[in-house]
């Protein structure tokens, strides 16, 4: 033991040993990059709903969070058959904010269903479908839906109060990098209350020719901001895709980007994933899958 | 940290998150030996720890604003930087350049070995990038084994496994020929 010990301090002793002062240049040089890597603070990727998050008391986002427990609560015993069945109808609630929704859903998507209609019991939860983006249909599995509604957006801004950190995902609907519109889609797990994975297909606002020229200036666009991006390919049925991955700093872990950018059709497509870290490997598998579904139509 | 420095630290996150670059660097600079310290300990390679605290310094300060919990800036900036530093040990395997430089200066601890020296550089670089950010936030830095598990998004058992299975790498290559046994060794 004392040997161990011996060793163990041998060892600290080596790891200390060195510089423990930082090259005067570099409180410079940080000063330099930041000054070019300027980010204009009103295009963070924020919920508008928690815009003025300072303001609001802290409380409310308890209450709010609280009701989500006893939604799902309720939805469980409404599936086990012990609470009367709720209003099955889709309903859609009104933003607290006076409308997050305008701004972010895009006007084409259908009407938002309410939290128990997306989150609640297996009958209603998202089925198999088909996007049709114009000239790309996808093949989505079970778990996809369009964006929330403002009642949605309110339970998410107040899990994003409280710091759980699957509320970003939906802040990517607001993301800077993806400033051309394209529908959304949000991917919840069975008995999944937030979505896990956000999906935004951009059929504008391509604006290079080739999947390679496209990804290559996507990705310097993301560099230009700071972004540290990884740039890999994956063979498709139609030909290579480049995929870009990138992570955004949030509250907890990172959120992760992965971008496939592709020819479908003649034409050049991208499609973001948005996940709460790294995609776990059902995840990715699922993400290829979509892209690998993506056919001219 | 008193009351005061927290006030006045939450005081610059608040500016810089708006976009005052000066009090973003008064928010830095009180850290950046710790950063760099830290840096350079994990990636053993003094430009390399300078590029590194200067590339999650760059993130910090476009993402400040997602820092909700701002007493947690320290575990947050550490964040960045482990990751940034893993990014650089994936691109630096990547590049396959198989060449150990060990630093030769005339200040280092008398009393290891060069070869015991030249032991632990080796075996320390065979880790994984998981293994010297713990090792080295625990020995070096100083966190707690919590505070690492916070920094790096992992369960504390994993902490625990990460530093227990890098420290017993590194006393395998002194314990053949190591120092304390040869020091004990007749004349």
């Amino acid at each position: 033991m004392t040997e161990m010990a011996d060793l163990d301090r041998t060892i600290v002793a080596w790891l200390r040993d060195g510089e423990t002062v930082a090259p005067s240049r570099l409180a410079d040089e940080i000063r330099l990059a930041v000054s070019a890597a300027h980010v204009p603070r009103r295009d963070l990727p924020r919920l508008p709903w928690t815009a003025s998050r300072d303001q609001r008391p802290r409380a409310l986002a308890l209450v709010l969070a609280g009701a989500a427990v006893v939604t799902v609560v309720l939805g469980l015993l409404w599936a086990s058959g012990s609470v009367a069945p709720p209003n099955p109808s889709p309903s859609i609630m009104p933003s607290p904010s006076g409308g997050p929704s305008a701004t972010v859903r895009p006007s084409s998507l259908p009407p938002t269903p309410s939290l128990e209609a997306t989150a609640g019991p297996v009958e209603t939860y998202p089925p198999a479908a088909t996007l049709s983006v114009p000239g790309v249909p996808l093949d989505l599995p079970a778990g996809w839906s369009w964006p929330p509604g403002g009642y949605e957006m309110a339970l998410i801004g107040a899990l994003d109060q409280i710091g759980d950190p699957y509320a970003g995902v939906y802040n990517m609907l607001l993301h800077p990098v993806s400033s051309a519109r394209g529908p959304h889609r949000f991917h919840v797990a069975s008995f999944g209350i937030v979505a896990d994975a956000g999906m935004h297909v951009l059929t504008s606002g391509i604006q290079e020719s080739t999947p390679q020229l496209e990804a290559d200036r996507v990705r310097a666009t993301l560099e230009g901001a700071g972004y540290v991006v990884a740039r890999s390919s994956v063979k498709l049925a139609t030909g290579r895709a480049i995929v870009l991955d990138w992570d955004v700093a949030y509250n907890g872990p990172d959120l992760h980007y992965r971008a496939y950018v592709l020819e479908v059709g003649g034409a050049v497509q991208r499609i973001d994933f948005a996940t709460v870290g790294p995609p776990s490997k059902p995840l990715a598998t699922l993400f290829l899958d979509i892209v690998r579904s993506a056919r001219s139509g | 940290m008193d009351n005061r420095a927290v006030l006045e630290d939450g005081s610059r996150i608040a500016r810089a998150a708006d976009g005052d670059a000066a009090a973003f660097d008064e928010l830095i600079r009180p850290r950046l030996d710790r950063l760099y310290m830290t840096a350079n300990r994990i990636l053993r390679d003094g430009a390399a720890a300078e590029d590194a605290v200067q590339q999650a310094m760059v993130l910090a300060w476009r993402d400040l604003r997602a820092l909700r919990d701002r007493d947690r800036l320290d575990a947050w900036l550490y964040r960045l930087l482990v990751r940034t530093c893993y990014r650089e040990l994936r691109s630096r395997r990547r590049l396959a350049a198989n060449v150990v430089q060990l630093e030769r200066r005339d200040d280092r601890d008398p009393t290891l070995a060069i070869h015991d020296r030249d032991a632990l550089e080796r075996a320390f670089r065979r880790l994984s990038a998981d293994k010297r950010a713990v090792i080295v936030l625990h020995h070096v830095t100083g966190l707690s084994l919590t505070e690492i598990a916070g920094v790096l998004a992992v369960p504390e058992g994993t902490v625990r496994s990460r530093l227990h299975y890098g420290l017993q790498e590194l006393r395998r290559v002194l314990q053949p020929a190591g120092i304390i046994d040869r020091a004990e060794e007749p004349a």
